[in-house]
């Protein structure tokens, strides 16, 4: 069974390359910093396993995204790598397969967006590149797959011929202190001498470590205090680093003289020609909020409501009729009955119906990401992200937080600087998710039929507004931040590729429903329980219940902020397991009968206002347990999940009281 | 009023150096004539023209090493696509590739217009 490793650039494909390869589905994006966690797969052929790795510019890495693949090159054992490199941006790519080639393992390049190249008017010949680098290079289209079976070939016919081993000549100053480094270490080692030896006088922090077990730090400080001085006074250059990317530079130029053939430069692209409307002075935030408002009209009031109207007639219908036929043909006992029909079915039930809104906003989550648009919003978003103390790219997990909570938190990865981080993995549990909107539909269903798209946008904006109002105030204050930086690269825009679409959308609903099987499912069971039994027995009347008894008692406290009936409050408690349960509990409180449906008896125990607060109150009060989880994964520390709780009930309880006193004053 | 190129340089850098002050002081197109080519900070430049970088070394950092990674250091063509409104990042494009970098950073590279 081999191990290969995949790597490149960000933005080159490598996600599309993974899916071809391994014929599993995994998360992309057209966007750095999708790819968060390594990835591992099946290979089609079952030969073994593909890792993708997060992308990187270089193995020297700046964010905790890079510093995985160093770590995994350093301490992992593999058979092989393919670097994945992007055609029309030999130059910079080619930086990391040098330092790829150095490391000595056996490489494939992947040759990606040849048609992208050709488009640009480029023509390379790849059995040149291949001979000068001494390795096999493969034209592939990842989009569609052209190559990618070549590709695997290649990888598990291993028909690498023993390479001659890369060498670069580094200039006789750097090549003197490889060679110091390399007679220093006087164990043998699984990784190459040389690589290490270059890595380290690169400045990558964790060769650094590495190497300070096998060599005494003073050895090393000394060997890299020379070598810097000799390049300064020498060659003219500020840092080694500089000095060795300066080599590899010229090395790569001279490849790309040899193998690149430039037919027509000045074709403007497309890209160019969007780019100019979006990201227009003017028209580019404008064009931002009116795609986000249209996003939301075509989940709720056009497509999404009607889709989720009917599977609820389905399961309130045919379905619970059919299974109480079944039940009472096998002579289950009125426990069991009531149980699956009154617990399970009407709360599990409950949350699958808003799986036509859910499915629709990761549809056009993906689409965003997948078409490169993604990246401009954080352009457009900077400035304003600058205001508060973070920059544009912390928007990406606040959007991704839309769908859901925990990815949101996990995409915080690619922020480089660790308070920024930090800030954006305390506020991206402000962003409503989809299953906090699975209690908005059914809501603004009872209560604002008329106005479901601009109600539930109001809770989105609300969300997003105590977020940048909370950056703000944390980064001045608890989080008083090093300034800011913000690079990014704007990916040319692609046309999604249905099946990726799909697959995109498809894995990240799945989740929503998988989570609906297992914790929903478990939590409804035992609040159904829990509202089935009371102090004097079993099927007691609902208001004598264990639940109500609970929720009674802590009720008062939400007196000010005009819920305070004890199925709201206890509905908020099952809220922490995860938002969705809401739903599930309040179809299992308010007992629905036969032919009624739970936003007709809504109506009758809340007002408008009443309704709208509760939503507010929801949308702020608690992560729900598993982003709590990765709060807690992502940050390392209690001390911030606790505040990241603590902070979030008192923004809620303030922020609701304040706009229901105000909403009653008001007189609605 | 004669005042040498040099003191004019330390004493814009030392200015734009200082968040707080860097907007305003930046708002005008800054020539520094300097021998025979003129040399402007990259905020200078007009949409769509063309220029080569010359310094970049008054960047943040971790600004200049990103830079370096997408291919933008000193000796490089650029061209300066855009800008967003009041005050936001401004975009580059460089070897057919677009780059977006904030306006803080972009005033204190120096270029050579083409």
């Amino acid at each position: 069974m081999i191990t290969v490793a995949l790597l490149g650039n960000p933005n080159t494909g490598k996600t599309s390359l993974f899916n071809h390869l391994t014929g599993s589905y995994e998360y992309v994006g057209n966007w750095s910093g999708v790819t968060v966690e390594k990835k591992v797969g099946l290979l089609k052929s079952k030969a073994g396993h593909l890792i993708d790795l997060p992308g990187l510019y270089s193995l020297n890495p700046l964010s905790r995204d890079e510093a995985v693949a160093s770590h995994f090159l350093l301490h992992e054992t593999f058979s092989s790598t393919i670097n994945i490199v992007d055609a029309s941006q030999l130059m910079r790519n080619l930086h990391l397969t040098i330092q790829l080639l150095e490391f000595g393992k056996p490489l494939f390049i992947g040759l990606n967006m040849i048609d992208v190249a050709e488009g640009r008017g480029m023509h390379i010949d790849t059995e040149r590149l291949a001979k000068l680098l001494h390795v096999p290079v493969i034209p592939i289209v990842a989009r569609t797959g052209r190559g990618c079976n070549e590709l695997a070939q290649h990888i598990e016919a291993d028909i690498t011929a023993p390479a001659s081993p890369f060498f670069l000549h580094y200039g006789d100053t750097i090549e003197r202190a490889i060679a110091q480094i390399e007679q220093s270490i006087d164990v043998n080692t699984t990784i190459s001498k040389r690589w290490l030896a270059i890595q380290f006088l690169e400045g990558n922090p964790l060769v650094r470590t590495y190497m300070e077990s096998l060599i005494p730090t003073d050895v090393l400080k000394q060997i890299l205090a020379t070598t810097e001085a000799h390049i300064r006074t020498h060659e003219k250059m500020a840092s080694v680093q500089l000095y060795i990317h300066h080599i590899r530079l010229k090395f790569i130029m001279d490849i790309i003289d040899q193998t690149v053939t430039d037919t027509d430069k000045n074709k403007t692209p497309l890209t160019h020609t969007i780019d100019r409307i979006v990201t227009h002075k003017l028209l580019g935030m404008p064009i931002f909020l009116l795609v986000m408002f249209f996003i939301f009209v075509f989940t709720f009031d056009w497509l999404g409501s009607p889709l989720s109207d009917m599977l609820d007639d389905f399961f309130s219908g045919p379905l619970t009729d059919g299974l109480r036929g079944a039940l009472t043909a096998i002579g289950a006992s009125s426990f069991i009955q009531a149980l699956i029909l009154d617990g399970i079915v009407a709360g599990v039930g409950g949350v699958l119906v808003f799986v036509p809104q859910i499915l629709l906003l990761f549809f056009f989550i993906s689409l965003i990401e997948d078409s490169g648009y993604m990246a401009r919003v954080a352009m457009v978003m900077d400035r304003v992200m600058e205001m508060i103390g973070l920059n544009g790219k912390a928007f990406i997990p606040m959007i991704i937080g839309f769908g859901c909570n925990v990815p949101g938190v996990m995409a915080a990865r690619t922020i480089e600087q660790p308070k920024e981080r930090l800030l954006t993995i305390l506020l991206t549990p402000l962003m409503s998710c989809s299953a906090r909107l699975s209690v908005y539909a059914l809501f603004v269903g009872a209560f604002f039929a008329k106005n479901q798209a601009l109600v539930v946008l109001s809770l989105y904006v609300i969300g997003i507004v105590v977020a940048l109002l909370l950056a703000k105030l944390f980064s001045s204050t608890i989080l008083k931040n090093e300034a800011s930086f913000f690079v990014i690269e704007l990916p040319p825009y692609r046309l999604p590729e249905p099946r990726t679409l799909w697959r995109s959308t498809w894995d990240k609903g799945k989740g929503f429903v998988k989570k609906a099987g297992t914790f929903i499912l478990a939590g409804t069971v035992v609040i159904w329980i829990l509202t089935y039994a009371g102090p004097n027995g079993l099927d007691v009347p609902i208001d004598e219940s264990f639940m109500a008894l609970f929720g009674g008692a802590i009720a008062p406290l939400f007196a000010p902020l005009g819920f305070d009936t004890w199925q709201a409050a206890s509905a908020l408690i099952t809220g922490f397991l995860a938002k969705e349960v809401v739903v599930a509990a309040m179809n299992i409180f308010y007992f629905v009968p036969d032919g009624g449906t739970l936003q007709g008896i809504l109506v009758d125990f809340y007002t408008p206002l009443q309704a709208y607060s509760f939503m507010v109150f929801l949308l702020l009060y608690i992560p729900c347990l598993a982003t709590v989880a990765v709060i807690r994964k992502e940050t390392g520390s209690t001390k911030w999940t606790f505040f990241s709780i603590a902070y979030a009930l008192v923004i809620a309880y303030v922020l609701t009281l304040l706009i229901y006193q105000i909403g009653s004053w008001l007189g609605y | 009023m004669c005042v040498d190129n040099r003191s004019l340089i330390f004493v814009y850098t030392f200015f734009t150096r200082n968040d707080k002050k860097n907007i305003i002081m930046i708002e005008n197109d800054y020539h520094l004539p300097l021998g025979e080519e003129a040399v402007m900070f990259l905020t200078g430049l007009q949409i769509g023209e063309k220029a080569k970088i010359t310094d970049v070394s008054s960047v943040h950092k971790d600004v200049q090493r990103r830079l370096l990674d997408l291919g933008i250091y000193e000796g490089v063509e650029i061209c300066y696509t855009c800008t967003l409104p009041f005050g936001g990042p401004y975009i580059l494009e460089c070897a057919g590739q677009c780059v977006g970098i904030r306006r803080k950073e972009a005033a204190t590279i120096l270029v050579e217009r083409l």
